[in-house]
């Protein structure tokens, strides 16, 4: 009797439901989508921070070089590493490094011709370039390699000469290590340890810049779903107290023909509580639909929503307690109904 | 007449109109909030990438070749060239001034095996408009620790980088020998980068000691910059004048460099990418986050008016029936209520708007301790939407009760 009355109340008053179901799948569907951006955003604006480059560099703490042992010993701690090895050759500066390794650290070089290097192959830095009188494709008199790419980076590499190794790299100038943003201080504590001759560089400016502005995304992020959640909520809180307003005339009925307050107010929580439910599983799966091409969209490639499930328990409950919380807040008139004013159509 | 039925109307059920009013102003924030936080915040992350360092390094031409890898240089060689030290405040007169967050001029010496820099670190100087400002490695470079305190300009104070100073042995206190005088350490550096094996001090005071009076080889240009694009990376000797006017008027880092080569002559600026590439693509990502946010919360704000008003106007059914049965044209009972809808529209456009403002300043505020400017046009577009959005809803129930016999409405009370 009780699950007859609330089915058929959705569906003798089926307009109002629908606008009723709508506002609610609207508030799940967002909170899926900010709540599902929120997990996310974190580890992908990291992603991005690598564009700068490393974040930790190794140089000699005193001598002229450093054992080539810290590029695996970086990389078994989860970091990338890419080894670097500076020397001179008639007044012009040499770089040897490893291209692969290389090429996700640096993937700010701008290369004119192609930075895949072969044995005998070498970039060389625009100025370097200008003051030698380079050609591409052609050999380089001082260095016995042919030019493959001309370099521009607004840094010291405009000015130098960079080879592959030529022999397998035993000491090291630099060695470029970019450590995730959130492990980096405990990567290079762990290699300083180890590697007392070495000398561990924060690079401030990049790994204070990522800090800051991943710490401010998210919080500007949390603020706005805070906002935006806090006024949907006021919505349909106003919708759903309406709703039981606007049905007086058969509250007036129910208690005429002897309802209880309790369970007529039942009646009406219950009917909201299903709105609910259905309207959190919709909005949920729109939600996640559209935070997945949002993602997609923003970062490119496959974007994961994080904590699934949490995700939906979250939205469910947010949703169930709002609609009943409203459902209850008008509920309470039911006591002041007088039965014999609203029948006599006052 | 039209006023008296919107007046009788209202009367008749305040509260009805009140809830109405209040939704669409919700609505309304939430259109504000999020559009006045999303066009600002491009403006505020770029502030805050710029403690990244300088994204424009400028050189005299023919300048000094030095070899190293990333921030790290570990070579130099080559006859070096110099430009007026006074030259710098001039990116201060170009077209993209005020995008300019700072600037330092440097000198590069050695002294025995030392590598010394001559730096404004908290320099005054006279903007072209003849006001007062200060500038120099700490505004270019926020992000520099110093344990210690930073020297004072025009002094013999110094500050050794942390790894020049762990190699010698010198700690905050000291006095070094430069040049034939001395320098007192005040502070050590860690900047991750070259100059924790530098030995820093007041331009004028390296440039009286180098005997370079007057003389930098660098200067370092931290600028706000719009992301790179196709566009961007023309070469300004091929545009039309149209095209370089458009070009020249927009804050690339090309233009920006390019605006201080003219303004400079005899230099090279160039954007260093490490710094300029990243930041455009992280600014990007952000800038479209923020866009799809808002849209995501636009629609819903939308979705929440638009049903409201249609519940409104299903409820007035009965209503309509009435005016249609005494004689009333539909273009009237339609004008009528479209009247009291758009009123209601724009009630709410107008206090959700106000509060959205707020909310977006107090956001912006709390995120970046600075509040976010709000163009003007941004509250009257929402009032506007939130006007045509309540209209919108109201349409199609309206039409229906029209297109629907009064009697039938009337007998069946539907």
């Amino acid at each position: 009797m009780f699950l007859r009355f609330i089915v058929r109340a959705l569906v003798y008053r089926k307009q109002r439901l629908i606008l009723a179901f709508a506002a609610l799948a609207v508030a799940a569907t967002l909170a899926t989508v900010l709540l599902g951006i929120y997990g996310s955003v974190e580890r992908r604006l990291r992603e991005e921070f690598r564009a700068y480059g490393a974040n930790i560099v190794a140089v000699p703490a005193s001598g002229t070089s450093i054992p080539s042992g810290i590029v695996e010993a970086a990389r078994a701690l989860g970091a990338e590493a890419s080894p670097f090895r500076v020397s001179a050759t008639k007044g012009i500066p040499m770089v040897e490094f490893d291209p692969k390794s290389a090429a996700s650290m640096t993937a700010y070089w701008h290369v004119t011709g192609t930075r895949e290097l072969a044995a005998g192959d070498c970039l060389a830095g625009e100025f370097l370039v200008a003051q030698q009188k380079l050609q591409l494709n052609q050999p380089v008199p001082f260095a016995n390699c042919i030019l493959r790419g001309i370099l521009a980076t607004g840094g010291p590499e405009d000015q130098e000469l960079l080879l592959p190794f030529r022999q397998p790299a035993a000491d090291l100038s630099i060695v470029q290590i970019r450590a995730p943003g959130e492990r980096m201080d405990g990567i290079r504590n762990q290699l300083s340890k180890a590697y007392s001759m070495a000398d561990f560089r924060t690079v401030l400016s990049i790994a204070a810049t990522e800090s800051a502005v991943v710490l401010k995304i998210r919080m500007a992020l949390l603020l706005l779903i805070l906002v935006v959640l806090g006024i949907t909520t006021l919505c349909v809180t106003s919708n759903f107290s309406e709703m039981v307003v606007e049905r007086s005339k058969e509250i007036g009925i129910l208690k005429a023909l002897g309802g209880a307050d309790r369970l007529i107010g039942a009646f009406f929580v219950a009917e909201a509580a299903l709105l609910a439910t259905t309207a959190a599983a919709f909005g949920y799966a729109v939600g996640i639909a559209a935070s997945g091409a949002i993602g997609r969209g923003i970062f490119g490639g496959a974007f994961h929503v994080e904590s699934s499930w949490g995700i939906f328990g979250g939205v469910t409950l947010v949703t169930l307690s709002v609609a009943v919380f409203a459902t209850t807040i008008a509920a309470s008139r039911i006591r002041r109904i007088d039965s014999a004013v609203i029948l006599r159509g006052e | 007449m039209l006023v008296r039925f919107v007046q009788d109307s209202i009367r008749r059920s305040p509260r009805r109109k009140v809830m109405l009013v209040a939704a669409i102003a919700m609505g309304s924030a939430v259109a504000a909030s999020m559009l006045g936080v999303m066009l600002s915040i491009g403006d505020k992350v770029n502030r805050e990438l710029r403690s990244a360092g300088a994204n424009i390094v400028v050189r005299a031409k023919a300048a000094v070749v030095t070899g190293g890898v990333g921030g790290v240089t570990t070579a130099s060689t080559g006859d070096a060239t110099y430009m007026a030290e006074s030259e710098a405040v001039k990116v201060k007169s170009i077209f993209w001034a005020l995008a300019i967050t700072g600037f330092s001029p440097s000198l590069s010496a050695r002294s025995a095996d030392i590598p010394v820099e001559g730096v404004w670190f908290d320099h005054e100087y006279q903007e072209p408009t003849g006001k007062a400002a200060r500038t120099g490695v700490r505004a270019v470079n926020p992000t520099w620790q110093t344990s210690g305190r930073w020297p004072v300009d025009d002094t013999s104070e110094c500050l050794a980088g942390e790894g020049l100073a762990r190699r010698k042995g010198w700690t905050v206190g000291r006095a070094v020998p430069v040049f034939s005088e001395v320098c007192h350490i005040v502070g050590i550096l860690s900047t991750g980068g070259d100059s924790d094996d530098h030995l820093l001090m007041p331009l004028h005071t390296l440039q009286r000691m180098a005997g370079k009076p007057g003389l930098a080889d660098r200067l370092d240009v931290a600028a706000v910059t719009k992301p790179e694009d196709d566009f961007a990376r023309r070469d300004p000797r091929t545009l039309s004048q149209s095209e370089l006017e458009r070009w020249s008027c927009t804050n690339y880092v090309f233009s920006i460099a390019y605006e201080i080569e003219q303004a400079i002559p005899g230099t090279v600026a160039r954007p260093v990418r490490r710094v300029a590439d990243s930041e455009g693509r992280i600014l990007d990502r952000v800038s479209r986050l923020m866009l799809l946010i808002a849209l995501a919360a636009l629609v819903s704000a939308a979705l929440t008016v638009w049903s409201l008003t249609a519940a409104a106007m299903i409820e007035r059914r009965g209503e309509i029936a009435i005016m249609q049965a005494i004689g009333a044209a539909r273009w009237l009972v339609a004008l009528l209520l479209g009247m009291e809808v758009a009123l209601a529209g724009l009630v709410g456009g107008l206090v959700g708007a106000a509060g959205g403002v707020v909310l977006a300043k107090v956001v912006g505020e709390a995120v970046f301790g600075d509040a976010v400017e709000v163009s003007p046009i941004l509250p009257a577009a929402v009032v506007l939407a939130a006007v045509l959005v309540s209209l919108a809803g109201a349409w199609q129930p309206l039409r229906k009760a029209l297109d629907l016999e009064p009697s039938v409405i009337l007998r069946e009370g539907v």
